[in-house]
């Protein structure tokens, strides 16, 4: 990461005893950071090293790296492998497709509704921002009820129509189709007025010269709009995708990692690693053992993302 | 509003320099397609929020059989604000919200200051610490912060069971993305300014209240308005350090009733997610300009 130093703005080294004065000024922040994170991951990374379970609630003791392995190794009655393989999978299927979908989706709006001639564009606008501008809780359950086999809206619609009525959330393939797609509602919004927001940046006249050069606008697209937005959204790609990895909230609300599966590890078909942790963590009793997966989890994030930031560019400080 | 005109004006004039009267045909068939697309995704979009109206709408307990209610009726809304700890989940949400956003305002501030306009020992490793807790999965130090916040009010203060140790994680989780984005709007700001208030004797501090303070209005704005909905929105971790029915917020609250013991009651859910969206979508359409301006500043300069 090359830190450059800033000209314009001019920035001071304290020196004697003001030198002490900038760490005062972010003592607040520090001290509420080791309170909400510090302390809690590094507690964690304790805990996934002991056997601290429901049977040893207060006599627990060091056992060394075992709760990690038992992430990889298998049932040694049955054989079968734990599911975090699979859980491991989805995760990442479900964060690229999420990421991939809602900025696409928002980018695509965003270009239609930056368009000075479509009619009525900024009442297009206010009203496409609603679901991001109305609570999560509230429409992530009322989406569940929209969804729901029986008597849901959409299999109203679609039996009125002799199209049957797809079991939308109890079927493995269609809940993770569906979750990807109300994921797409909630988030398409945000990347829609954040895009539009870096397209009206774009200074005009590279497309008039552009265009009296006879670039086409698809040309026009590749060679000016994709390169002028880059370094604005390269981060925003990257705090999605962790985002979405760690979207349990999402996937606990709208399908509580339900249909089951016949793993022994109690998955959800459709649960995400933090889904999975959650309701591990509420429901079981192996603490320590949720306590390495959510290690593993932010190590698994952490690589991800410093690769994200080489690639993408994202992060540098620059002036 | 001027700003947008002229960029509006000045990509009509790109698109078709005589004027806006004479289209070309393809020019024409890209504008009828576009609006029909946009349509289209504007009523797939709003489809569920009209859904929950009507059924908020509907007598008896469930959905409407056809799109709109069979019968209508208020008698749900009443209900709701009667029968149920609707106003004290608001009440709760409106204390935790203000509190989590004002601490998260000035905390961040302060921390953002020190970042852009000083350099000291640890800088480069403090910003590339903000960055990767970005990426810190709230979720996996939730039995960490369960047993964390017991030991405390155990050992030291009681803090289980009210809202101080939700409050200080929602501000300490907040800091990392914020402080980030907040130091690179500082950035922009020219020093010039500040230096003016010097040359007129005023020490740091008066310089950064009287000078900086003032321009970060917007940015101040949006992470007062992104903690407090944020607040409102969590049910995750609230629902794990918060057992006390009187105690808890909006969003844990609805939850809870809607996923409740027995069968969910459909229509007084819809009538309470009707009446707690409406303030909400409100707060949200005002403060939406500081929004795109604080996401975009921070992420177009950062």
């Amino acid at each position: 990461m090359a830190l450059t130093t800033a000209v314009s703005p001019r920035p001071s080294s304290p020196s004697g005893k003001r030198k002490l004065f900038p760490y005062a000024w972010m003592t607040p922040a520090l001290l509420f950071m080791a309170v909400g994170i510090l302390v809690p991951l590094i507690y964690t990374v304790y805990i996934s090293g002991t056997n601290y379970d429901q049977a040893h609630l207060y006599n627990y003791h060091w056992v060394g790296l075992r709760n990690y392995g038992y992430a990889f190794s298998s049932d040694p009655y049955t054989g079968y492998a734990h599911g975090y393989l699979w859980l491991f999978a989805w995760t990442f299927a479900f964060a690229i497709s999420c990421t991939i979908v809602n900025i696409c989706a928002g980018g695509a709006l965003a270009l239609l509704v930056n368009n000075p001639r479509l009619p009525g564009r900024f009442l297009f606008r206010a009203l496409l921002i609603l679901p991001w501008a109305l609570p999560f809780t509230i429409t992530v359950v009322a989406w569940r009820g929209i969804l729901n086999t029986d008597f849901g809206a959409v299999n109203a619609i679609l039996s009125s129509f002799g199209l049957g009525r797809p079991d939308w959330l109890n079927d493995p393939n269609l809940a993770k189709l569906c979750l990807i797609g109300v994921n797409g509602w909630f988030s398409f919004p945000y990347f829609m007025v954040l895009i539009l927001s870096i397209l009206q940046a774009i200074p005009g006249d590279l497309y008039e010269v552009a265009e009296i050069d006879g670039a086409s606008a698809w040309a026009r697209f590749i060679h000016i709009t994709i390169p002028s937005t880059w370094p604005a959204l390269a981060p925003l790609i990257v705090v999605q995708f962790a985002f979405q990895f760690n979207n349990a909230p999402f996937i606990y609300a709208l399908t509580n990692g339900q249909p089951p599966s016949l793993d022994i590890s109690g998955r959800g078909e459709t649960d995400i690693l933090g889904s999975y942790l959650f309701s591990q963590v509420r429901n079981s009793e192996n603490f320590a053992q949720m306590a390495a997966l959510g290690v593993l989890i932010f190590v698994v994030i952490i690589i991800l993302s410093l690769f994200n930031m080489r690639f993408t560019g994202a992060f540098k400080e620059t002036k | 509003m001027a700003r947008e005109a002229r960029a509006a004006s000045r990509r009509a004039s790109r698109m078709n320099p005589r004027g806006d009267r004479h289209l070309r045909p393809d020019q024409k068939r890209v504008i009828v397609v576009s609006w029909v697309t946009v349509l289209l995704v504007t009523l797939l979009t709003l489809f569920p929020i009209f859904w929950i109206v009507m059924t908020s709408l509907n007598l008896g307990d469930s959905f409407a059989t056809g799109l709109l209610p069979d019968h209508y009726t208020l008698s749900h809304y009443v209900d709701v604000w009667q029968h149920t700890d609707f106003t004290i989940w608001v009440r709760n949400t409106l204390v935790v919200g203000t509190i989590t956003g004002v601490l998260e305002v000035v905390v961040i501030m302060l921390m953002a200051y020190a970042f852009s306009r000083f350099r000291f020992a640890g800088r480069r490793w403090g910003l590339a610490l903000l960055v990767a807790l970005q990426l810190f999965p709230a979720i996996m130090a939730l039995s960490a912060d369960y047993y964390l916040v017991n030991w405390i009010s155990a050992n030291w203060v009681p803090i289980s069971d009210n809202w101080i140790g939700l409050i200080a994680i929602y501000v300490g989780m907040s800091i990392p993305f914020n402080a980030w984005l907040f130091k690179g709007y500082i950035d922009t700001l020219p020093y010039d300014l500040e230096e003016s208030a010097y040359i007129d004797g005023a020490g740091r501090f008066v310089a950064f209240w009287k000078v900086i303070m003032p321009l970060c209005r917007p940015m101040m704005a949006f992470i007062f308005i992104q903690g407090f909905l944020a607040c409102a929105n969590e049910f995750l971790l609230v629902s794990v350090l918060i057992t006390d029915a009187s105690r808890k917020t909006f969003s844990m609250g609805l939850f809870d009733f809607a996923m409740g013991n027995f069968t969910t009651n459909w229509t007084d859910f819809a009538a309470a997610a009707v009446m707690g969206s409406l303030p909400w979508v409100i707060i949200f359409m005002i403060a939406q300009k500081w929004f795109v301006s604080g996401l975009a500043g921070g992420a177009v300069k950062g």
